[in-house]
Order: structure tokens, then sequence, then C-alpha cells
């Protein structure tokens, strides 16, 4: 039976037909592949890319230096290094963090007390040196700034 | 004694009698969480967490810390009902406790966070009442943080228990209970820190680790504190390699030198890379450069004047290892006795002959302990820790003898208040014929009732009173003695052999002690007998010595006096961890690793074998001393090829009998030595040299010696002055 | 009974407050100025005299002429003049001056052991103690009994402590004699520190020499060289008589070495309390003794095998010890005649609050309540009808009207959720909240936490601010039973007796009145109108005659209203005095 049936299929080209007939149905719908980087895709909200850091009331890195998302991260990509301040309170000495490292898993978000370290969704992160991928804390304030101020969020 | 069978969670197991319910169940594996208790102190029972249930007692639940088990008790450890009641216990503390746990510094190896964590609280149904109250900050060194504050009492318990100096107490009541000082001023204590050690919370904290590293950044180094003889076990806990404080290891103790007076390694001053003495100006130079001075220097002296005119004072703050090294240098390649440290002269008379050292958590065994030198608890103040839980732990009697007052007195069951040779002679005569005053009948009568007595000896000893200690002694029935000795090396530098008339292991000098060296180092030894310190400094004044090689002394800084004798040296190398006034006056400085910075073994004055871990990685271009005497000895064309310090410990097994099997953290016994109970005196005198203590104006527990000097946390102490 | 002029005049410090001091002097300086022995011809004396037990007639003086007793009430110093005028040397009594038959009622169901010497004899005259048999018990001891037999006689009494927990005394001083050591020390616990308590203070200031013979025998039972009376420094009188008593008894030869010359050596110390609760409790009074922090320590060792300075010590309370010698002198049995068979002889209660005739009663145990609130105490003041009667102080609880059968002793009183504790006993009526009687308590437990273990430092604290919430008409739904599982966890953890009995006023108030509690919390309102935030006033129209006499008394000017009309009350300043309430006549003011 089944013999008989892969004959007719041979004879008519029936599969061929079938395959053109996607062939032609994708040839008229649009393409779904983006010519990047010349378009850019919108990046879902929540996606996790470059981290950022948020200022507080006063203006100041909003880091208390608790040192949770250092011992929270998987990759050990961040550094806290904090001493005391000259009125007895927790000062940030640096706060480094080896986006070489860094595997975007958001757990040091969750980890942070006072949400100072976020992430924004920039995923452009290709850089020429790994200086570059080195984000200290005045960079990651400024990527902070950026993204809050709507502005571009890579320097 | 005999035991009792306890049930804890189905566990049958023996405990001895008089074993608190809390002790058995840690016997029997079960853990029972608690807040006030510890090891150290008296039960306070104040927490009420540790409660556990008992069957067929008539209240429901049992404290387990400060009730005693009885035989056939059968006890559980967790039960709905009490973790219910536990989790009370810890929902009531969290209402005032700050939540600040980001930024504590206990926060990770904190006993409320942990329990807190372990019993899953939620959300609070008391409305929280976080008052708020300002952290002391006017105390040295240590930091009150009263809001934090779980009123265990611990530290409280644990300064009058343990120390016996009883700084912090209970003042107020009810909520507004709190710990403080004498009407709340600044600390004015021993600064020993145990008190923060203890604290479950943040209450108390450290200024040298605020903010400085999270625990759980920290890894431990075990090692030993280079302080004092007692030679604590520490662990240095180190964030990148780099210490961040100081915890105690193995005697469950530290005193405020060992907990912070480390930091005198990190001092800016530390001698960084080698110098010579160029047109009169100390100025870096290579090592290669340093070595090779020095190598040429004493082989042209040697030739030129003979090899005992070169002299070498050792250290005794440096390890077994660097010891066994110099003195072998000096005895093979530069081929002289002439070797001594300048510490004997600050030494018990009759240390390793008469006097051997009991091991000190053995204090509490003794009945009676009498002590002869009322500042055991500065010189030693681990010493005076045994001494104080003797009393405290096992109700031990004290005789004090002291014409002062402090600390001892307030637990002395009788104080003599005179000067320890005065007091001997009273003791010695009350004793013999019963007459006397009133408290060396008492003190008397005490020793005699006494099954066995531990006599702390004075760090010096006049002769008379070597001989009166002896005369006492022989009438009681069994003594123990308790040397106190300084420096933190000292034993094992005199087991090593740095001294000019033996070898090491105590070994006379003589014919065939010298044959037997020879043939063990494989060298030709000097014939004679050397110079001790004394009589070297003597010889350079009359220009009888030209040479000589100072490690980790710093003799002119000890007695200035010296420093125009040393000036007229021919060549003087000095190797220290610091540029002292010593070498100040060298023609050649090297820079040697701090005892955090490398590994080895000290002797401590138990004659414990402790092991020197290396923590940090030594400072600059600064090595281990071994190391650099073995190069020069290489450049002198000697033939030292040690690897590590474990080629020099297993010579050093091979050649000193007593540490032939001893394992370490164990204490060689009396036995082992040749000088045991013979007459030789292994302490110097002098009526020229090292007379007075140049740092004394301070307490002498925060000022002996040259590095404490050097450390920031010891100098602020000692430079801070309380205005109440 | 002597045949002479012997007048007593109340001086306990009841008496003194009500004027006691002034009373005497009068009388001394009118029998000197008018020459009474002359005029009458007969030996005239004054004595004070502790209290009898009625401090709310006081000042009370007896006027004991050839035996025969006229006692007079509420005496002023100007009342004096016409007593001895009329009465002293007229020879007849002022009729309406005398006490009323109440006072004999109030004395006549009692049975007083213990009390049965205050208000006779004179508490700083020890021949006054001795003329009615003092020191006999003593003397009966030290020359025919062993400390074993001693013992015997007080087991066979079936005394039990009177400081709260009822432990059997013998026992306690058989374990003292069984514990060995070098010294062993009797403490009197005088730290009376019950809110509303004096039944220490009384007896201590009536006849502190029973007191003192009490601590002999102990010391002899138990061998103990060495006495301390722990007293409050808040009792001076106490103090001052004990210290006198203590002086008078050493110089007869009944303190100090060798005691009646049989060789018994016993000398007692006064330390004075400084005012802490706890230090009641028995380690912590032992650490106050000690001259340490007086905050308790957690049971085993007991006092009896660690005491003070770490040597066997038994310490018993006032009212205990003052027993013993009235137990020796008359017989262990004539005392288990008294009381149920567990609880043997009388107790001493504290009678308070909202009763008509309040003072010290001696009762004896097993009585039941009701003979007491009504026969000795005369039933509720004002005519209201009886709400609870509290027992045992703040480690107490109530009990309800309606089981006003109960008996006192101590198993009963446990067994219906309360305690005898030291005695006092406060009757509270329809116009009390129960809510705030247990606000009232834990305020004071909450206070005199002695801030070692958490349950009692923090969870008084929380329980006190859960009450309060609910009485201030914050309450939340679920408060009862937060009280409640806070009560039973800070009743079962904490370390001593002051935090295990410090929630029973709350946990016994809602056993009993739960209804209350929820009225409070879900209704906004309190049923007894105690509560002021949750209390408003209003005037009912309808009633209201417009006679003005709120509008007077109202202290914040918050009633408006023209004459002869209606009146309002303004609620934004109305301050819930209550003094409308009490005013009006026609009852047109509207409380709820």
């Amino acid at each position: 039976m089944n013999k008989v049936k892969k004959f007719f299929k041979t004879i008519f080209l029936i599969e061929i037909a079938q395959g053109m007939a996607l062939t032609l149905k994708t040839m008229l719908t649009p393409a779904v592949t983006r010519q990047y980087p010349t378009f850019k895709r919108k990046p879902i909200p929540g996606s996790r890319g470059l981290h950022a850091m948020r200022r507080d009331e006063t203006g100041k890195a909003a880091c208390i230096g608790c040192g949770l998302c250092e011992a929270v991260c998987p990759s050990k990509a961040i550094t806290v290094v904090t001493s005391e301040g000259p009125e007895h309170e927790k000062v940030v000495n640096s706060y480094e963090l080896d986006l070489l490292r860094c595997v975007f898993c958001g757990f040091c978000i969750d980890a942070c007390p006072v949400s100072a370290i976020l992430m924004t969704p920039e995923f452009e992160l290709a850089c020429y040196s790994r200086k570059d991928a080195f984000y200290t804390r005045d960079r990651l304030v400024e990527v902070g700034d950026n993204y809050m101020g709507g502005k571009a969020v890579k320097k | 004694m005999p035991n009792m069978t306890v049930t804890v969670d189905g566990k049958k197991i023996e405990v001895p009698m008089g074993s608190t319910i809390l002790e058995a169940c840690t016997a029997a594996g079960s853990r029972v969480p608690t807040l006030c208790h510890d090891n150290k102190l008296h039960p306070f029972g104040a927490c009420r967490i540790c409660l556990v249930e008992v069957e067929g007692t008539p209240r429901k639940f049992t404290p387990s810390c400060t009730t005693p088990a009885t035989d056939n008790m059968v006890v559980k450890t967790t039960s709905p009902g009490l973790i219910e009641a536990r989790r009370m216990v810890l929902e009531l503390l969290l209402i005032k406790h700050p939540l600040d746990c980001p930024v504590c510094d206990k926060a990770g190896e904190c006993s409320l966070q942990d329990l807190v964590h372990e019993y899953g609280l939620g959300p609070s149904r008391f409305d929280p009442e976080k008052g708020y109250l300002p952290p002391d900050y006017e105390s040295a060194i240590i930091e009150r943080n009263i809001s934090r504050c779980i009123l265990c009492g611990k530290c409280v318990r644990i300064c009058d228990e343990q120390n016996a100096v009883g700084e912090w107490a209970f003042t107020r009541r009810g909520t507004r209970a709190r710990i403080s000082t004498d009407f709340d001023r600044p600390l004015d204590c021993e600064f020993c820190g145990e008190c923060v050690e203890i604290c479950p919370v943040g209450a108390l904290t450290t200024r040298q680790f605020k903010y400085k590293a999270r625990s759980w950044n920290l890894e431990g180094t075990a090692s030993v504190c280079n302080y004092c003889g007692c030679g604590c076990g520490v662990s240095y806990e180190t964030r990148e390699g780099r210490i961040m404080r100081v915890g105690p290891a193995r005697s469950n103790y530290l005193c405020t030198k060992g907990r912070f007076g480390w930091d005198a390694v990190h001092h800016a001053e530390r001698l960084t890379t080698p110098k010579m003495r160029v047109n009169g100006e100390l100025v870096d130079c290579t090592w290669d450069e340093a070595l090779s001075i020095i190598a040429t220097n004493l082989k042209v002296i040697k030739s030129r004047h003979g090899a005992e005119k070169i002299g070498g004072l050792g250290s005794v703050r440096t390890t077994n290892e660097d010891s066994y090294v110099f003195q072998k240098f000096l005895r093979t390649v530069v081929e002289t006795n002439n070797i001594d440290t300048l510490a004997r002269l600050k030494t018990p008379k009759g240390l390793n002959t008469t006097f051997f050292s009991g091991e000190l958590n053995k204090m509490a065994s003794h009945e009676v302990i009498l002590v002869l030198d009322k500042n055991v608890g500065e010189i030693n103040p681990l010493t005076g820790i045994e001494i104080v839980r003797a009393v405290n732990k096992k109700d031990r009697k004290l005789i004090l003898v002291n014409d002062e007052f402090n600390k001892f007195n307030k637990i002395a069951t009788v104080v003599l208040p005179t000067s320890t040779v005065n007091a001997l002679e009273n003791l010695v005569k009350a004793l013999s014929s019963g007459a006397g005053s009133e408290e060396s009948k008492r003190a008397a009568a005490m020793l005699k009732a006494a099954k066995n007595v531990a006599i702390i000896v004075p760090a010096q000893l006049s002769d008379n009173e070597f001989t009166l200690i002896r005369d006492l002694a022989g009438k009681l029935p069994e003594v123990t003695y308790y040397p106190l000795v300084r420096r933190s090396n000292f034993q094992g530098s005199l087991d090593m052999g740095v001294m000019p008339s033996y070898y090491p292991g105590y070994r006379k000098i003589d014919e065939t002690s010298t044959a037997d060296f020879a043939g063990l180092w494989n060298a030709v030894l000097p014939e004679t007998t050397g110079m001790n310190a004394v009589e070297m400094i003597k010889a350079i004044t009359q220009g009888k010595l030209a040479a000589l090689y100072i490690m980790g002394d710093d003799p002119a800084g000890s007695d200035p006096g010296l420093k125009g004798i040393l000036q007229k040296l021919e060549f003087l190398v000095v190797q220290d961890i610091f540029l002292t006034e010593t070498a100040k006056l060298a023609h050649v400085v090297l820079p040697a690793a701090s005892s955090t910075e490398k590994s080895g073994t000290f002797t401590n004055l138990e004659r414990r074998l402790q092991q020197v871990n290396k923590a940090e990685e030594p400072i600059g271009e600064s090595r281990p001393d071994w190391e650099i005497i073995q190069d020069i000895a290489k450049k002198m064309g000697g033939s030292m090829k040690y690897g590590s310090t474990r080629d020099i410990l297993a010579e050093i097994r091979s050649v000193v009998p007593a540490y032939k099997d001893l394992a370490f953290g164990a204490c060689w016994a009396r036995e082992k030595s040749p000088l045991a109970g013979m007459a030789d005196d292994l302490s110097l005198t002098s009526d020229s040299i090292m007379k007075q203590e140049v740092i004394t104006a301070e307490r002498l527990l925060f000022s002996s010696g040259m590095t404490i000097t050097r450390s920031h946390e010891i100098g602020t102490i000692r430079h801070y002055k309380i205005e109440v | 009974m002597n045949k002479d002029v012997s007048i007593k005049v109340c001086m306990g410090t009841g008496g003194i407050a009500a004027g006691g001091v002034e009373v005497m002097s009068t009388f001394e300086k009118a029998l000197a100025s008018v020459g009474i022995k002359a005029a009458v011809q007969k030996n005239c004396s004054m004595h004070k005299v502790g209290c009898r037990g009625f401090c709310a007639r006081d000042v009370l003086v007896d006027v004991i002429i050839d035996g025969t007793k006229s006692t007079y009430q509420y005496i002023k110093p100007d009342m004096v003049e016409r007593i001895v005028q009329e009465h002293v040397v007229g020879g007849a009594p002022i009729g309406d001056w005398l006490v009323t038959d109440d006072y004999h009622t109030f004395h006549d169901k009692q049975v007083k052991v213990v009390l049965s010497d205050c208000g006779e004899v004179d508490p700083e005259d020890i021949d006054s103690y001795l003329g009615r048999g003092g020191y006999e018990a003593v003397k009966k001891v030290l020359t025919t009994m062993t400390p074993q037999e001693t013992i015997d006689v007080i087991k066979a009494s079936g005394l039990r402590g009177r400081g709260g927990a009822g432990f059997p005394t013998a026992v306690k001083w058989d374990m003292a004699i069984k514990a060995t050591g070098p010294k062993k020390y009797l403490i009197c616990n005088a730290d009376e520190g019950d809110p509303g308590a004096f039944m220490d203070r009384s007896v201590v200031e009536g006849n502190p020499h029973a007191v003192i013979e009490g601590m002999i025998i102990g010391a002899y039972a138990i061998g103990a060289p060495h006495g301390y009376v722990y007293i409050r420094a808040e009792y001076p009188l106490a103090v001052e008589r004990l210290h006198l008593a203590i002086k008078q008894a050493k110089e007869r030869g009944y303190l100090g070495k060798n005691i009646l010359g049989k060789g018994l050596d016993f000398m007692i110390k006064v330390k004075l309390g400084a005012g802490a609760f706890v230090c009641g409790e028995e380690t912590a009074l032992i650490a106050s003794i000690e001259g340490k922090r007086g905050q308790p320590k957690a049971k085993p060792p007991f006092p009896v095998q660690k005491g003070l300075w770490g040597y066997p010590t038994i310490i018993n309370n006032v009212e205990t010890l003052a027993n013993v010698p009235y137990i020796i002198r008359k017989g262990a049995s004539w005392y288990a005649a008294m009381g149920t068979e567990k609880s043997k002889g009388t107790k001493v209660f504290a009678l308070t609050g909202k009763i008509l005739n309040s003072g010290l009663i001696e009762v004896p145990m097993g009585i039941p309540l009701k003979e007491v609130i009504y026969d000795i105490g005369g039933g509720i003041e004002n005519g209201k009808k009886l709400k609870a009667v509290q027992t045992g102080g703040p480690s107490g609880g109530c009990i309800p009207a309606n089981m006003v059968d109960t008996t006192l002793d101590y198993e009963s009183l446990s067994k219906v959720g309360s305690i005898m504790g030291s005695g006092g006993m406060v009757v509270l009526d329809e116009t009390d909240c129960m809510v705030n009687v247990a606000k009232y308590f834990l305020q004071f437990t909450q206070s005199e936490s002695c801030g070692k273990c958490i349950p009692c430092r923090v969870g008084t604290k929380r329980l006190l601010e859960i009450l309060t919430r609910i009485t201030e008409g914050k309450g939340r739904e679920g408060d009862i039973e937060l009280l409640e599982s806070l009560a039973a966890d800070v009743k079962t953890s904490s370390l001593c007796g002051l935090g295990q009995s410090a929630p029973n006023p709350v946990l016994s108030t809602i056993r009993y009145y739960r209804d209350e509690y929820e009225a409070h919390i879900y209704e906004k309102r309190c049923p007894a109108g105690v509560c002021k935030d949750l209390l408003s006033y209003s005037i009912l129209e309808e009633f209201c005659k417009g006679c003005t006499a709120c509008t007077r008394v109202c202290p914040a000017g918050a009633i408006i209203g023209e004459k002869k009309k209606p009146h309002k009350i303004i609620q934004d300043i109305c301050i819930k005095c209550g003094a409308c309430f009490e005013t009006c006549k026609f009852k047109a003011i509207k409380k709820g």
C-alpha cells in the first residue's frame, strides 16, 4: 500500500509542489530578520542588560556598601571596598563590576537591600579594550543618570 | 566522676555527673540554640531560647543551659511548642533590634541573624519600636552600639568572670536596662576585646575592623601571636591576602596585643628594601649588593682579625627555624661561638633548669595558686586569664603578693601586701615555724593543706628570691612552676642553641659535643665557647669585637647607652622589620618578613611547639630571616640548602632530641633536656646594660617591646585619656 | 488586765498618717495638765500600739479603765480634751464617738494569730511583748527541744510559706538542716512590694518582736548563726522599730552570743532594699544583700543549696516567721486545727478596693470568700454589685462574682486561676473595667521587671502596649489571641516568678471577661465606663431640667445651655471627667 502511495507521490511531484508553495508564501510575507545595527529591536521590559547605579536623595551613589551583591555574585564579578568615614558612616571606597565576568543573572539586583544597583535593558556591550568592560562606581552612576534621564545609556 | 544516662531526642548518651542539660544535648549531637550561653561563662539563663522539654517536670519548658541534667532524664530539644516559644523570643527581640544588618560588621556571624533565619520569622505581629540610641564613639578602639544590644550579658560576664576587670555592667531596669560602664564613661580597661568577640550581635564592635570587610569575605590562617611568651593561637583573617582582623584560636583568649597589636606589621615605616651605608648615609640597594657586601666584609674581618672577633645577636621574635639557621651560620660558616640573645637579661634565674613551666590550661588543676609577680596579667596576659579562670570557675584559692592594687586583688583569697622577697621570707618562716603576720599564716596554712600548688615565678629574680622559692617549694608536696616569659619565642631561641656555650638542645659545648655536631653538620666548629651578650658588648668597647650581626633585636632602642658602643664596630649588620635605632647605626640593613608573612614554628613558654603560618606576602622586598642568612652563607661558601622551613624543622628534629617526635601543639617533656635539674643558669645579669625598661612610662601591657609601640591601635589606647 | 487607766493610740503608719502623733501628744498634755492622776486616783499610762487592721477608721484610740475597754474612732486632737474630761475623769464614754457595731463584726469573724498582739503590744517596748508571753517560745525551744523536734512541731502544724508559693516551711528547714557548709544564713523577707499590700509592714510595725522570735527559733532549728532581715527602705517606721526591737532583744539576751545561756549564737542584721519589687524574689534578694544588681538567678541551685555568699540559705516571709512563736507556744495541733486539710492556720489579707471596711484582716484558711467580703468587709461600697475579687497582687488573678463561694486556701485559689500570693485582696465592683485592671497590674510588673530575661523584659512591655491600645479604643482584631499567645509564652519562658506570673492578671481577666475585651475591641465601648477614650457623655433632653448644675461643675466649660432648657455637651471640649454625671440629680447625663 505504502509503495503505491509513494509511487503516485513521485509521479505527480506533490512534495515539490508543496515546497514551492511554501517558498512562494514566504516570499510574499515581510521579512522577520532585522538589519541590525541599522534596525534595532526594542528590548522587552525587564530584560537584563548593563548595570547602573541609582543616586539617593542627596544625589550621592545609593550604594551603602553592604557587599551582598559581591557575596551573591556567582561569577565573582563585583568587588566592594569600604571604610569608615569622618562621621563614622560607612563609606564605599570603590565599587567595581567586571562585565567580562558577569553572567547577567541579576542576583545582585535581587540582593541589594536599597535597590542601588539596577539593570538597564542596554545590551550593546562590545568594547575595544578590557578596561572598558571594567565598570567603576562613577561609570555605573553615569549609566544610571543617562538611563533615568532617557538619554542613550552607553557612553 | 561517675556518669549518668540522659536520653536526648531518643538518643541515649552517657554524660558526667553535674553536666547541664545543654551539655548533654550537645554531647548527643542535638543542637539547642543559645544567645546568652558560652562555655567560658557561668550559666546565666537570660535569653530563654535554649528551652527544652523534659519529661516528668511540672514546668512545660526547662532552660537547658542552667538546669543540671539528672540520671535517666528524657529530653526533647524540638517540638512545635518549643519552636513557637523560641520564635516568640526572637520576635520580641526584633521589635527593638535595628535591622541595619547590611552595614553592621557582625552580619554573617551574628547569632541573632542566624537564628532569625533558621526559625524563619515573617512579618512581626507587634509594632516595631526602633529606639535609636547614638553609638558610643568615645572609647578607644571599641565601639558600643547600644541599639543593637540584646542584653545577653555576655560582655558583662566575660569581663568579670574571665578577666576579673568588670568594666561592663548592667544599668537601669526592665526595658530601659542596658550595658554600661561606670557612669557611662568611655572604656578604661585592658582593651582585650573579649567582649567584642563574645557579643552575639553587633552591639560591640572594633574600630580596627569597622567597615573593612564583611565576615564572609574573610579567610582564616591559623598562626601564633608574636607578642609574649604565651604564644596564643591566633587566626589571621585575611581578605585578598591582607589581614583585616585577628581572632583567637587554641587558648580561646586574646589580649589587646594579640587581637589589635598585629597592625604594627602594616606600619608605613616597615623596611621594604635592603639599605647600605654610602658616605655615612643609609641608601636603598639591591639584595645582591647588600648580601655581597656582608659576605665580603665578614670574610675580610674573619681573615684579618679571626672569627672570634665576629659576633651575632639573635632574636627572640623570630621562628625556631630562623634561630637555628642563624646559629648554624655563625658556628659553621663564620666559625664563632659568639652567639647570644639580649633577652636573656630579662629572664628568671633558673628557667629551663629549675623552672620548667607547667601547661597553662592545667592551671585550674592546682588547689592553690601562688602569684609572686603582681604584673602577671600585663607580662603574660594568658597566664593571668588562666589564674582568673581557675579561681572563678573552679573555686581555686589564690595567694597574691602585691604591694599595690590590681585586678587580682579582687579575686585573691589572701593578699600579701609586700614585696616578693619579703613575702617569700614570711611564707617560708610561717611554713617552718608558724610565726608571722595573720596573712602569712593564713597563706601558709592554705599552702600546707593543698595537694598541689602552682607558683607564678616572676619574670626577673634575684639570687635571694630564687633560693627562697626553692626553699618554699621544698616544703610543699607538689609544685608546678609557671615562669613569666616576656618575649614570644624566647624558649625556642634557647632550644635552638642561640647561646655561646650550648649547642641546640642544650648540649654543653665540649669536646664530645663539638665532635658530634661537627659530624652532624659536616663542618669545622670552633673549639672554644663564645662570648655572651654582655661580654660581647664589653668586647666592643675594648676593641675585641669588630663585626656584629644582629637579627631581629634593637639593643640601642632598649638601652640608648649602647648607641655609642655599637658605633665603634667596624661592621654592623642589622636585619629587622623596622628601621630601628640600632638599624640606623648599621652598615647594612636587611628587611625581614614579619611573623605574619612567613611560616615556621614557635616554642612558647610552656615548651609547646606551634606552627606559624604565612597569612600575607612579605611586604616590599622583605624576606624571611632564614632565607637571607642562607643566601649570605652561600655567598661565604657555606653549604646550606634548605628549600623550605620544613627542611629546617626536619634537621632540628634530628639534632634536638626534645623535638624528635614532638607533634605540633604538644609540649616537650622536661626530661628531654640535659639541663633538667642542673644548676646551670641561663639568665644573664649585667649592671651596665639594659638596666631599665625604656618605655615603661605607660602600662606595661600596652608598651612592652618595640613592635607594639608601632601598632596604631595600641597607640590609640596609650594616648587616650579619659575625662570624666 | 491592769486596774488602771491605760490609753492605747494606734500608731501604725495608717494611724500616724491620720494624725496619731498629734493625738498622742494631746493626750499626754491633757493628762499632765489636768492632773488626772490626782483626779482619778489611778495610774495613767499612754501606749502606742501597732495597726489593728481597721485603718479606715484611724485614729483609733482605746481607753481602758480598770480593764474595761472602750474604743474610739476617727479621733482628732481637738476631741481629746472632751474624752479626757468626760470619760477618763467623768467615767462616762462618749457614745457618739465610740466605734460602731461594724467595727466589732469586722473583728469577730477574724481569727488572729499573727496579728493577735498587733494593736495590743507597744512595738517599741519589749516588756509589753514579754508581758503577753513573748519570747516564751524561744525559752521553750532552747530548753526543751532539739532542732529536729522544733522542725517536727512546725511540720505537724502544717505551716506553709506565706510569701505566696505556699512551700511547706518544715520541708524547707529540713533541707537546710541537711545542707552542709561552714555557714548558714536565715533571711527574713520583708520586701513587701505588691501594690496595696501591707501585711508584713503591719506585723513588723505592730509586733517586731514576734518576727525576731520566729527568726531565733528558725535559726536554732536550722543551725544558722547569721540572720538578715531584708526590708524595704520605704517602710521607715518598720525599719526604725525593727532596729529598736533588735537592740532591746540583744540587751535582754535574746540575740547575740550564747542566747539565754543555752549556747545558741544568733545575730540579725537589717538590710534595706532599694525599692525593687523583683528583690522579693529569693535569688534577687540574695544578690541584693551581696551588693550585686538585684536580678534573679536560675534555680537550681536553690538558695538552700547555694545561697547568700554561696552558703546554704533559708528565706522565710515575715508572716511565716511571725507564726512560728505562736505555734511553738500553743502547740502544733492548735494551729493545725485551723484551716483546711492542705492549708493550715490563718492568713492575713489586705482587704482593699470597693469594700466598705477596708483594712488588714486575718482569717482561717478555707474561709469562703463571701464571708470575707460581706461579713468582715461589710459588703460593697455605695451599695454597688460585686464584680470580682483580685487576689495575689500583680501575680494573681481575678475571681468573678459568681465564684464568690470559693474558699480561701492555696489549692482552691489556684484552681480558679488565681493565687494566694502574699495576701493582697482587691474588691472590684461593677464600675471597674477588667481590661483596665489587667492594664494596671501589667503597668506595675512591666516597670518592675529587672530586664534580665527577654520574655519578661520585652513580653510584659508588649502585653501592656496591647492592653493600652485596647483601652484607648485602638484594639485590633486578633489582639485577644495575641495577648493569650504572648501571655502563655511569657509565663512558660520567663526566668523568675515575676515574669512567670506577670501575665496572670491578663489571662484570668480574659478567661472570665472575654466579652469585655471584645466590647472594647469590636464595639469600641467600655462596658464599665472606665476607659476614657471609649467614653462619651451626652445629655438626654427629655430628662434635663436645665438646672445648670452640670454647667457649674464642668471644669472644661463643655456644657452649654440656657436656664430651664435642655443643655448640651460639646464633645470636642469634654474631657470626660464625669463630674456632670455625678452631679446630675435627674439622671439626664448618659454615659457610654
